[in-house]
């Protein structure tokens, strides 16, 4: 069991202070265990091991989370979600605007739900956009890319507006639509209207089959799971040789887009279009950061034994 | 230099103890002051700042001893302790 929690903790890509505070942690547990008599003993020193990684994980996070703000990535996301945004914007609106429906608000709110909708679209591109914002190599001193940091505030915020942020102007989009044209007593909320518990719940809302209703929540949930994989996904990236690193990064890019079509256009439609692309994204990302950590620790180990094998060399001549 | 209460407490337990401890010994004898889960990114914090320094042991593990600057830290606090104790009963 320790050996596959240090695999998966081989992933994060942790600052030398973070890193260490991991290492010794493991060590402690391996001491431990090394004392252990019972099997019962070895159980509670792994469950207290586990306690302390996830506290010491806990700790950097929250202590990285202030620098995230303030970081080159933080930035760059800033101004592809921007960039996308003024794109997008007027090319949607000026599709709705003569839309009856929409025609009857007045244009400060047809542009407020403009950019609501074209905030909803841009929660699926989000977890490429935190890929290429994290990605590029950081420029050294202490502008360090706050991985950790951005991956659970990404994740956090992910979830906070696809679970419940956009549901919510979703249905105020529609109900001042369907009051401005005269409509009368109370909308009830649509699937994309529903919050991700609601979604999610077995609960009844509405007519439609919950088995509906529970895909689309899985799909948000695989979109706000997707930002922090790939968020660790740009940290092992930027680990890598300079020369491989821009190879790896249009790799993924394609792959976010590419893999998802191929398997969808294979699929005999037992599963859900939506629900095997927002699954399959975060299981990749997942995958190739697990491959890339995995090679880089090799790549170390072998360094130091080469190192090792040199000294020892020098020393017996 | 300003020296949190977890600080405090690790410097006071390496200095009352006069040896080199392990991260695991300092939470056992803190009883219940400084968690397992803190105690490692507090001691780096604290070896950044001069405060401890370390040196690697057997099975990855890592023993760690106050610093000059360390001690000096541990006095000055407990000395500013003791004036705030003596202003609040004035």
């Amino acid at each position: 069991m320790r050996g596959a929690v240090e695999i998966l903790l081989a992933v994060l890509p942790l600052d030398a202070r973070g890193r260490r505070a991991i290492d010794e942690t493991l060590a402690d547990w391996e001491h431990e265990a090394s004392l252990a008599g019972t099997a019962l003993e070895r159980t509670v020193g792994a469950a207290r091991a586990l306690f302390s990684i996830t506290s010491v994980l806990g700790a950097l996070a929250v202590g990285e989370l202030p620098a995230v703000p303030r970081s080159r990535a933080a930035a760059r996301l800033a101004a592809y979600v921007m960039g996308s945004s003024s794109v997008a914007l007027p090319l949607f609106w000026s599709s709705v605007a003569g839309w009856p429906p929409v025609n009857v608000l007045s244009p400060l709110t047809q542009l407020s739900f403009a950019a609501t909708v074209v905030l909803s679209l841009s929660g699926f591109a989000m977890p490429l956009l935190l890929f290429l914002s994290t990605v590029p190599a950081d420029s050294g001193g202490r502008r360090r890319t706050p991985f950790v940091g951005c991956a659970c505030g990404s994740f956090v915020l992910a979830l906070w507006l696809v679970g419940w942020v956009v549901p919510a102007r979703n249905q105020e989009f529609r109900t001042t639509v369907f009051q401005a044209s005269g409509g009368q007593g109370q909308l009830l909320p649509g699937p994309n209207e529903l919050t991700l518990p609601e979604l999610l719940s077995r609960q009844e809302f509405d007519d439609r089959p919950s088995r509906q209703r529970r895909e689309l929540g899985i799909v948000r949930l695989g979109t706000a799971v997707a930002c922090p994989a790939m968020v660790l996904l740009a940290g092992q990236v930027q680990l890598t040789p300079r020369r491989r690193r821009r190879l790896l990064a249009i790799v993924v890019v394609l792959a976010y887009f590419g893999v998802p079509a191929l398997v969808l256009l294979g699929l005999d439609g037992s599963l859900p279009n939506s629900v095997t692309w927002s699954l399959l994204t975060p299981t990749l990302a997942l995958l190739a950061t697990l491959w890339l950590a995995l090679r880089r620790e090799a790549r170390t180990a072998e360094g130091d034994s080469c190192a090792g094998l040199t000294l020892g060399g020098g020393d017996g001549g | 230099m300003r020296l949190p209460a977890s600080e405090r407490v690790i410097l006071t337990l390496l200095v009352d103890r006069g040896e080199p401890a392990y991260g695991l010994e300092l939470v056992a004898a803190s009883r219940g002051r400084l968690k397992r889960g803190g105690i490692y990114v507090t001691l780096g914090r604290m070896e950044e700042k001069g405060l401890v320094t370390s040196s690697a042991s057997k099975g990855g593990r890592r023993v760690y001893r106050p610093t000059a600057l360390g001690e000096r830290a541990l006095v000055a606090a407990r000395v500013f302790a003791g004036e705030i104790k003596l202003a609040a009963k004035a």
